[in-house]
């Protein structure tokens, strides 16, 4: 048999450029840490450079056809991501390159894998059912590692894992899966109560319940960011699968009612309402992160103070939920727009990916696994600049976090698989 | 040049290969449109055989030559006509869409079959497969 190897130049060239930016700002974080250029301990940006080029020459082999812009684009926010998180905490940045390369190892199986996107679609209720019971047993088994009073991580011998992340390319398979093969009935038969034409109900079932996941979310885990996120990609979907403007503008009604009732039913909401309309009357106590947040954002001003020159550690969580400020403070806003740019590159990409794609299935998969990472990037960016009330969920591949990471890397490996698919398709 | 110049010279440069960063995937994303704008443009490279043409005015073998999006169906504005009772007012449409052929149904009575099985969405064509507007059945085959 011979084998077929393509050589994908245009990415290979870009991961090299990206690889050099990584390294050119980890160089100038030692040259400000000593004020000389060390090359001290380029070992960690240098393995995942690495990393980078050898998934490209792999995908060369497995998905010559694949997209070619997905991959630079990824490394060079996780790259940033690496290095900002080295400069808060090096053992965290040496950590977060671990779990990007287990990542990168996961996109590797997955594009050799000889099984199509399609063939998830035949196990979407296992999907859902994996989903279910992994908030189920969080809330009930989790363990809360950082003291906010909530369970969010399952954790065995050391090693914590957050489920809410890997349920988010679980759902949305599921969605699409459902929405692709319920498409006619959601589209076709209509109810009519009075002037109002209303979906069919009986297959509403989702959404009633993904509702209703979303407000056990907010309710059991205070967690308002996973919340708005899943209800964000069901409606996104379904309006995406459907082009009937009624589910949104239903879904999103139902959403408000929820939350108006449990501002007035649990203190906590009430809390964080409170809290983002005045964060300084509440500077010492629960709003001490975001008002933190924004004196960092502010020192930062335009042009930043500097890649490792600024006092973002002043933040709680910085890593994590807040690595914005952090960017924000040393890169300013001028850096903060470029890594935002990228995302919008990233997440553009993805939708047209999914309008070319001929199958039902593997469009709404594209389009709701770019939903996530638009919607999580909205969520945090909006919480952390008080737009909306905050709520921490990742800055997609910018933040610290090993669940995340993971996620964010199946989200990219999925939208390689379906684009390189689509292509095999079309010639 | 002293260490500082130096840092503050570094930091821009930092910022600065981040936009430059985005400027090249702008240029390559402008390159990759004009390629496919240039190959819709070009003739679509594929005819119609008749293989069976039923009431219609077409014979067994004739080519009907492809635009690059064809409208296919019984009534006067549609691209190629196909005048028999079992095929719709509009029928179905088939494009060129820079890298291959696709075929949607465009809600006829009777159905679109492609290679026998019946066509809902966009799906795409190949060379050499049967298609079937109601009981008229063409072939997609080279010029």
């Amino acid at each position: 048999m011979r084998i077929r190897y393509t050589f994908r130049t245009a990415e290979f060239v870009l991961l090299i450029l990206a690889g050099a930016i990584v390294i050119g700002g980890f160089c100038l974080l030692s040259a400000v840490d000593h004020r000389h250029i060390v090359t001290g301990d380029l070992r960690y940006p240098a393995l995942y450079v690495g990393s980078t080029l050898l998934l490209s020459l792999w995908m060369g082999r497995f998905a010559p056809r694949s997209d070619q812009l997905i991959l630079p684009t990824v490394s060079l926010l996780a790259g940033v991501g690496v290095l900002v998180i080295s400069r808060l905490d090096p053992s965290l940045g040496h950590k977060q390159v671990v779990w990007i390369l287990l990542g990168e190892t996961g996109v590797a199986i997955l594009l050799a894998l000889p099984r199509s996107v399609g063939a998830l679609r035949l196990y979407k209720y296992t999907w859902a059912f994996i989903g279910l019971v992994l908030i189920i047993a969080t809330i009930f088994l989790g363990t809360d590692i950082n003291g906010s009073g909530y369970r969010r991580w399952i954790g065995y011998h050391g090693i914590f894992f957050q489920p809410v992340e890997l349920l988010k390319p679980l759902i949305a398979i599921f969605f699409a899966a459902y929405l692709d093969e319920k498409h006619e009935l959601l589209t076709g038969a209509r109810l009519r109560i009075g002037r109002l034409r209303l979906p069919p109900f009986q297959y509403l079932g989702p959404l009633v319940l993904i509702w209703s996941l979303s407000l056990l979310l907010l309710v059991k885990q205070n967690d308002l960011g996973s919340a708005l996120l899943f209800l964000g990609i069901f409606l996104a979907m379904l309006y995406i699968g459907t082009a009937r403007a009624v589910y949104p503008l239903t879904g999103l009604g139902m959403f408000a009612a929820g939350v108006f009732a449990s501002f007035h039913l649990f203190p906590h909401v009430r809390l964080r309402t409170e809290v983002w309309l005045d964060p300084w009357a509440h500077s010492t106590g629960s709003g001490f992160q975001l008002v933190q947040g924004l004196i960092a954002l502010g020192a930062g001003g335009i042009g930043g103070q500097g890649l490792g020159q600024g006092q973002p550690l002043n933040v709680p969580v910085v890593t994590t939920d807040f690595i914005l400020a952090a960017i924000g403070e040393e890169l300013g806003l001028a850096g903060i727009a470029a890594l935002l740019g990228l995302l919008l590159f990233l997440i553009f990409r993805g939708m047209a990916i999914a309008v070319e794609d001929p199958d039902g299935f593997r469009k709404l998969l594209a389009a709701g696994l770019m939903a996530i990472l638009g919607i999580q990037t909205i969520v945090i960016v909006g919480g952390t600049t008080r737009l909306m009330p905050l709520t921490g969920v990742p800055l997609p591949f910018l933040s610290y976090g090993g669940s995340s990471a993971l996620a964010n890397y199946l989200i990219a490996g999925l939208l390689l698989k379906i684009s390189s698919e689509r292509a095999q398709v079309q010639t | 040049m002293s260490v500082d110049d130096a840092l503050l010279v570094g930091r821009i440069a930092f910022v600065a290969a981040l936009y430059a960063f985005l400027l090249v995937l702008g240029l390559l994303l402008r390159r990759e449109l004009r390629t496919r704008a240039s190959l819709l443009d070009e003739r679509a490279p594929c005819d119609l055989l008749v293989v069976d043409p039923h009431d219609t005015a077409f014979e067994a073998g004739e080519r009907i030559p492809l635009l690059s999006q064809s409208t296919i169906g019984r009534g006067g504005d549609s691209d190629i006509v196909l005048d028999d009772s079992f095929v719709s007012a509009e029928h179905a449409r088939l494009g060129w869409n820079g890298r291959g052929w696709v075929l949607v149904d465009l809600g006829s009575t009777n159905g679109t079959l492609l290679n026998g099985k019946q066509v809902k969405r966009a799906t795409s064509v190949k060379p050499g497969d049967t298609i079937e507007f109601g009981r008229v059945k063409t072939k997609l085959v080279p010029v």
